[in-house]
């Protein structure tokens, strides 16, 4: 909420190879014996978490979480090698849990956890589980820190979201649980509602594999759909948690596809990521949670390094924190492989 | 629900094809065939296919097959047409390629091409964007080839009215041979269209369904693989 960032030198690894030396790591995270550093993270995330349903069904969802060890056993350093599968690193949390509901992991580069939620709520639509346990996770890599660095993606400065002078993105590592349930579980289990996954849809730019759509078709149509998912008008959404990477060009595609979707109206639109950076498949999970924190308290964060605004980002992004007068907020990602996802939270379940 | 299966298409070590080909179908152990982008219809080759790593050269390959099964290969208009794949090892084969040349030099030669492959979802955009598919698209980490997962996922969202028209499949390539992992799933790429509504000329192989309890069946009979589903969609074609 203060608009700090978290982006930092790293020192996990050398950087002087690489167009950046950035990144939002978590200063102490480490791994243990053989295993990969996303355990470390895991466990400090389950110690907020409460107890967990042993009946629900895990979704767990991320990009390249345990690819450390595949760095390590590069270098000839003992790994489990099993790290790199992520379902394995699914099972972990199951077993962690003791959950007999069963489950599955999703990746899908940085819409990863979005989809996660989205699988979960459906699920719970079709009457398949009661309760979904949706963990997502990724950490910062020498392996993704060079492969975006070699794309020219990665920002030499923390990143500047919708900024007309942004460089690009940072990496950045982080891991959420939300605990979906119907109305009827939650009320046998005795759990307040913190909020309501009212929408959600998943669409492909069917365009390029790295670029967005710059017509920002494949993200308006996931928008479009969620909406009609949610039986919302447009107008009832009061804020947008945006994917916001920095980069040029997803930057500019949001843009146009919130000004399609929601033509002229002004609404806070913001972004995480110069903040805690680009978390990769964590990011639409991190980025739920607190839009049920924005919509509980009517109040969004500000966007991180953002000062002079993009065209087109004018009256909607702030560096400030926005009051937000209204029950539900839209949150989107979208990713490699073209691929977007939008989902609509809401206030409270409603009837 | 349930819903229709209107086109098969493969590559595995028994050799590659489609269901209304009689192409010989078996998924196994051993060494997949080499895998082209050629086109079945003419000369020409899918787009930026020999840039693909092979993980996705075989992904993008059992779907063109599948769609062109089905009828739905040429497009003049982008289609609402989603996929979901299951994978054992997704893209680890390229993983190691990747970070081997981010070992060289520290990081100076990392190749961007590559790592744009180092996502198991990659090859889904890349035939979205072959093959004009809008839809919903992700991948299963599964710990077996099954497949099953894909299948009951693609059946969801028909169900729930997000996509009418699903590819769901499996892929994998072989074990990378010197990387420490258990397990050692039948290499190959499978996919099957799943149509909720009939409402082409294509006779379908027969109907896909889940119960409540996500259990997917063929005509009525469970199916625990898709290779199983496969079969019986070629034993009911003849």
């Amino acid at each position: 909420m203060l608009g700090e960032s978290g982006i930092k030198p790293v020192r996990r690894f050398r950087t002087d190879s690489y167009n950046s030396s950035i990144a939002a790591c978590i200063e102490d995270l480490e791994p243990t014996g053989n295993r990969s550093m996303v355990y470390d993270m895991l466990d400090r995330l389950f110690i907020t978490l409460g107890p967990v349903p042993v009946d629900s069904f895990l979704i767990t969802a991320s990009t390249k979480a345990g690819i450390d060890n595949l760095e390590r056993l590069r270098h000839g350093i003992p790994a489990d090698a099993h790290d790199c599968l992520l379902s394995h690193l699914s099972d972990h949390i199951s077993k962690r849990f003791k959950l007999t509901g069963g489950g599955m992991h999703i990746s899908a580069s940085c819409a990863s956890s979005t989809i996660a939620l989205a699988q979960g709520a459906s699920l719970i639509e079709l009457g398949r589980a009661d309760s979904i346990l949706i963990c997502c996770f990724d950490i910062v890599t020498e392996f993704v820190f060079s492969g975006f660095c070699a794309l020219q993606a990665m920002s030499p400065v923390p990143c500047m979201p919708f900024d007309r002078n942004r460089k690009g993105m940072n990496i950045g590592e982080g891991a959420a649980a939300l605990l979906l349930m119907n109305s009827e579980k939650a009320k046998k289990e005795d759990r307040a509602p913190i909020g309501a996954l009212l929408g959600w849809a998943v669409s492909n730019d069917a365009t390029h594999i790295t670029a967005p759509a710059m017509d920002g078709s494949g993200l308006i149509l996931a928008i479009r759909k969620a909406l009609k998912k949610s039986k919302l008008p447009e107008d009832a959404i009061s804020a947008i948690c945006a994917h916001g990477t920095g980069t040029v060009y997803n930057d500019l595609m949001e843009l146009v596809s919130f000004k399609d979707v929601f033509r002229e109206r002004k609404m806070p639109v913001f972004s995480v990521k110069g903040a805690i950076g680009h978390t990769m498949g964590a990011a639409g999970g991190i980025e739920a949670a607190l839009c049920l924190k924005g919509i509980a308290n009517g109040v969004v964060p500000p966007t991180a390094g953002f000062g002079s605004p993009e065209k087109g980002a004018e009256g909607l992004v702030s560096n400030e924190p926005a009051m937000i007068d209204g029950d539900y907020m839209l949150s989107t990602n979208s990713g490699f492989g073209g691929v977007n996802a939008a989902v609509i939270i809401g206030k409270g379940i409603r009837s | 629900m349930s819903a229709f299966i209107t086109g098969i298409g493969w590559i595995t070590v028994g050799g590659e094809g489609m269901g209304r080909n009689a192409d010989p179908f078996e998924l196994s152990e051993g060494s997949l065939p080499k895998i082209t982008g050629k086109k079945t219809d003419n000369d020409k080759t899918f787009r930026r296919f020999g840039r693909l790593d092979r993980y996705s050269k075989l992904g993008v390959r059992a779907i063109a097959y599948a769609l062109q099964d089905a009828g739905l290969d040429a497009w003049k208009e982008k289609r609402d047409i989603g996929i979901i794949v299951s994978t054992v090892f997704g893209c680890i084969a390229t993983d190691i390629d990747y970070y081997n040349t981010v070992m060289m030099k520290n990081g100076l030669l990392a190749d961007p091409n590559l790592f744009t492959y180092t996502l198991p979802n990659s090859f889904l955009g890349h035939a979205s964007s072959i093959f004009g598919l809008t839809g919903i698209n992700f991948v299963i980490n599964d710990k077996t080839n099954s497949g099953i997962s894909a299948l009951r996922s693609a059946l969801d969202c028909i169900s729930l009215v997000e996509c009418n028209t699903m590819l769901a499949g499996i892929c994998d390539v072989e074990r990378p041979p010197d990387f420490p992992i258990a397990g050692n799933p039948a290499p190959g790429s499978i996919f099957v269209m799943i149509e909720k509504d009939l409402e082409r000329q294509t006779r379908p192989y027969g109907r896909l369904s889940v119960d409540n309890s996500g259990n997917v069946f063929f005509n009525e009979s469970e199916i625990k693989d898709i290779s199983a589903c496969v079969r019986r969609c070629l034993d009911a074609k003849t």
